[in-house]
């Protein structure tokens, strides 16, 4: 017991600071400890200072709001911590226990003080700690916040697009489907599509192979794949599909996941299945059109070679009559326009058919040209028209079809002098430019307003303006012209300012590349003997055969008629023709067939054989050739072709 | 959300007229404890937790809208008028007493008087005015709030020390008194030590006594003189007493200067 220090030692050296407080905070009793940690002796302490005096302004003011109340009310405050100013104005957190007693009649709050420097510095860090958690927790819950508004949009995108995602772990083999998917094809269950021969179990067999061809190619050459397939709804029904996607690979280039997108294109098919329905029945229709354009063209045009045959008739049998001579002029003039309307029609027709063929030369652009002025010669005279003609300084040579560039021109002078008033400007030019030649046919005539411009190439375009002008028509000779310029790998246009202030067409073709030697065409001498000949006609319509057997005849030949083929021979063996005007079509046996008789019998070698058809085809040429023809015209007959084609016989 | 549970309303007492007691930052009600006795047989006495302190609904505090001293104020008179009809007198600790002054502004016919315990329109010195502190000296209470939160949640315990006069009341006070969320008590030291409200002391025309302590670190004499100076009716009534809260520290004498204002009123 001697050796146990004495109270007042024990209290000034005890290991904590001890302080006795008036109730206001008036310090009156304080120990070493204490004061050696604040740095104050006793006596500047003692009734000296108030406990708070010595807190910072926040203590003091946490003082006032908290730690007084709680004395008065609980008679106690424990573990409060306070930073407190020591004498060299530094701060020292100290933990505090308070406790207020009673003495007597009077109270004293009872302090102990425990330096916490260690003990805030651990609060501080876990509160910072805790801080910076919950930062962490709140961006993370911002970003997850945010991914999640991204992935929803990206869903309703993709949904919309109906589109989905899916996935496949190479090595694993396992396959994932995002939700979209799974709402595109209606599966929910995992085991449905889980791994690559479920999967696979849902395309359709016949797109199976290339599917898992494309896949691995894609692997293979690291490059996107793009399939198209059908997959299986849960409604057994075939989604068309088209898949798209790559594979992923890791750093030493092994495929890692396959990512792919697969969108539902079963609409888009449709509508293209329907798409190519609705073009197949238009290039029907348009077909049935062409074909009923060359009918009712070839229709059209068997009658009107009897009409011709009786107006030469006519015309041999000029009588004095001026009335019959001005009846038969007009009719002839109808009749010669029909025939032109007809042809260009049938012409027509057979470029949309692919069925006009061309017969190709080197020919000056300076030939076409001339007949072309030759022949509308008559229409420009008949309307006063001037037609000024630029021909081109040397000849330039074109790839051509000398009787369609004809036409060409032809149709576009016709053309020019038809839409123009009486007395109009019309000229005709050809320059070279570059490697083109440039064909040029301008008019003062009514001129073509700017919405017209692009389809006065089309067949029927003129329809509206045939009700409104009396010149008008069905707009074939332009589209004729198009055809054909078109056949020559050339191109036209047509240019005008507007109504009433003229047109201007301008076909532009290639020059050929080789010039070539022009060999002049030698024109065999014709035999003019104009000896009578006997001539057997075969043809199933009676007029035709009827008047052109007259015409025949008036030029000097004596005729036989038969209308079919079997008739045709008979008569044929009978009559001794020279010559055999054969019609193709005939009711019994054909042209080719009743020509094949003819030349196996002996006295039909010699014959000349003529066949005329309505299909001025080479085809049909070369059919006439092998069966034995001598010679091929193409109805309706020109009679005066046939004409010079019977002085050039001499058998 | 009923004004008796976001406010814990308590209602002692009875009494034609209606006494209202507001406590100040950093306690509840229960600050009032040694008043009302002297009241509660003449008043009828309503005593509440503001939102965010004591036993309030925690979940009703709005960071919006107690991020001034209106929102406090609008609490107020809502929870007058859950109680009575006919104008009350107001007894506000420290800021509920500048909380009493807006919602007088706001809806006079509501107050017969005001008292004021040791009230401060702007704690912040500001040209001429002496409020007492600086920003950064608010910024250090609310670091002292900081630490002092692991203490708080723990450390009411009774038994370290106990008190042995009042053992009952010990274990009361170790739920709820002076407890509050940090947070929330750091954002209403800012929506009180950093707000500045003298512009409503002109406005107000409930008449006030401004009970000020002779030693008040918080709310310094200067202080009560000011208002006392520019408030239209208001006595100035100086409580020997140091520190902040005479009605605990030195509650006969608050009593009795209450006691004598009234009068005015009631005799």
């Amino acid at each position: 017991m001697n050796n146990i220090p004495d109270l007042s030692s024990s209290f000034d050296c005890a290991p904590c600071g001890l302080v006795t407080t008036e109730v206001n905070g008036t310090i009156c009793r304080v120990n070493t400890t204490f004061c050696n940690w604040l740095g104050f002796t006793p006596s500047e302490l003692i009734n000296n200072k108030r406990i708070q005096d010595l807190f910072t302004i926040g203590g003091r003011f946490f003082h006032h709001t908290h730690w007084a109340p709680l004395l008065q009310l609980q008679g106690s405050v424990s573990e409060v911590q306070m930073d407190l100013v020591t004498s060299d104005g530094k701060t020292l957190p100290m933990l505090i226990n308070v406790s207020r007693q009673k003495h007597g009649d009077s109270q004293f709050d009872q302090l102990a003080f425990f330096v916490a420097t260690e003990r805030k510095n651990y609060e501080r860090e876990l509160i910072s700690a805790r801080k910076s958690v919950e930062e962490s927790l709140a961006s993370l819950h911002t970003s997850q916040e945010e991914l999640q508004e991204s992935r929803d949009i990206l869903s309703i995108a993709i949904r919309s697009a109906r589109m989905g995602v899916w996935t496949q772990d190479i090595k694993s083999g396992e396959v994932w489907w995002t939700p979209e998917l799974q709402q595109l094809t209606g599966w929910t269950d995992k085991e449905i599509w889980a791994t690559p021969e479920q999967f696979y179990n849902l395309i359709h067999p016949d797109d199976l192979s290339s599917f898992a061809t494309a896949l691995q190619n894609s692997i293979d050459t690291k490059s996107d794949f793009d399939i198209q397939f059908r997959l299986k709804h849960s409604d057994a029904s075939w989604l068309a599909m088209e898949g798209r996607g790559h594979a992923t690979y890791s750093e030493t280039g092994e495929a890692l996941t396959i990512v792919g997108v697969i969108m539902d294109v079963s609409e888009r098919k449709a509508t293209e299945r329907e798409l190519h329905q609705l073009n197949q029945q238009l290039s029907i229709a348009d077909r049935r059109k062409d074909e009923f354009l060359a009918t009712l063209g070839h229709e059209l045009r068997n009658p009107l070679a009897p009409i011709r045959n009786v107006l030469e008739i006519m015309r041999l049998k000029e009588t004095e009559d001026s009335f019959m001579h001005w009846s038969r002029e007009m009719i002839e003039r109808h009749i010669s326009q029909m025939t032109h309307l007809v042809d260009d029609l049938m012409e027509a027709s057979r470029i949309s058919q692919g069925r006009l063929e061309l017969r190709m030369r080197n020919i000056d652009i300076a030939d076409p040209m001339q007949s072309a002025i030759e022949s509308t010669q008559s229409i420009m005279d008949k309307s006063k028209h001037t037609l000024t003609v630029t021909r081109p300084e040397s000849p330039i040579f074109v790839e051509a079809d000398t009787t369609r560039l004809t036409q060409i021109i032809a149709n576009l002078l016709n053309n020019a002098g038809k839409y123009t008033p009486d007395g109009g400007d019309i000229s005709l030019s050809a320059f070279q430019q570059g490697n083109e030649v440039v064909l040029s046919v301008k008019d003062s005539g009514m001129g073509i307003p700017p919405e017209q411009l692009t389809n006065v190439f089309n067949m029927f375009s003129q329809l509206t303006p045939a009700l409104e002008h009396a010149q008008g028509g069905l707009g074939i000779g332009l589209a004729l012209v198009h055809g054909l310029v078109k056949l020559h790998d050339g191109s036209i246009v047509a240019h005008s300012e507007g109504d009433g202030k003229g047109s201007e067409f301008i076909v532009r073709l290639p020059i050929s590349r080789a010039p070539i030697e022009i060999t002049p065409i030698v024109e065999k001498p014709i035999d003019l003997v104009t000896d009578s000949k006997r001539i057997l006609v075969i043809e199933d319509n009676i007029d035709a055969a009827e008047s052109l057997s007259m015409l025949l005849e008036f030029s000097g030949h004596s005729t036989r008629i038969a209308h079919s083929g079997m008739d045709g021979i008979i008569a044929a063996e009978e009559f001794c023709p020279d010559v055999i005007l054969l019609d193709i079509g005939l009711p019994d046996i054909n042209g080719y067939q009743v020509a094949q008789h003819i030349r196996q019998q002996t006295w039909g070698k010699d014959i000349f054989l003529i066949a005329a058809t309505g299909w001025g085809q080479d085809k049909d040429k070369a059919l006439a050739k092998e069966a034995g023809f001598d010679k091929h015209l193409i109805k309706p007959i020109n009679f005066q072709d046939l004409k010079s084609l019977l002085q050039k016989i001499n058998r | 959300m009923s004004v008796q549970i976001r406010n814990n309303i308590q209602v002692i007492g009875s009494g034609s007229t209606t006494l209202v007691f507001a406590h100040g930052f950093g306690c509840d009600q229960n600050m009032w404890r040694y008043l009302t006795p002297s009241f509660q047989a003449r008043f009828k006495i309503v005593l509440f937790d503001l939102v965010g302190s004591g036993k309030s609904d925690l979940s009703a505090y709005d960071f919006e809208k107690y991020a001034s001293l209106h929102g406090y104020a609008a609490d107020l008179i809502e929870i007058i008028d859950e109680l009575t009809d006919q104008p009350v007198i107001f007894v506000g600790h420290s800021v509920s007493s500048i909380i009493g002054l807006l919602a007088s502004v706001q809806a006079p016919e509501k107050f017969t008087c005001q008292i004021m315990v040791g009230p401060s329109p702007c704690y912040i010195n500001e040209g001429d005015y002496i409020g007492g502190f600086s920003q950064a000296d608010v910024e250090e209470l609310c670091n002292t709030i900081d630490s002092n939160y692991l203490g708080w949640s723990s450390t009411m315990a009774p038994t370290i020390m106990g008190a042995p006069n009042q053992p009952e009341l010990s274990v009361e006070l170790t739920n709820s008194f002076c407890r509050t969320d940090p947070e929330i008590a750091k954002h209403f030291a800012r929506a009180t030590f950093l707000s500045d409200h003298r512009d409503a002391l002109s406005k107000s025309t409930t008449p006030a006594l401004i009970l000020q302590c002779s030693d008040d670190f918080i709310a310094p004499c200067t202080v009560g003189q000011y208002m006392h100076k520019t408030m239209a009716d208001a006595e100035l009534c100086i409580i020997d007493n140091v520190g902040h809260c005479p009605h605990l520290s030195a509650p006969d004498a608050s009593t009795q200067a209450i006691k004598n204002y009234l009068k005015r009123f009631y005799e």
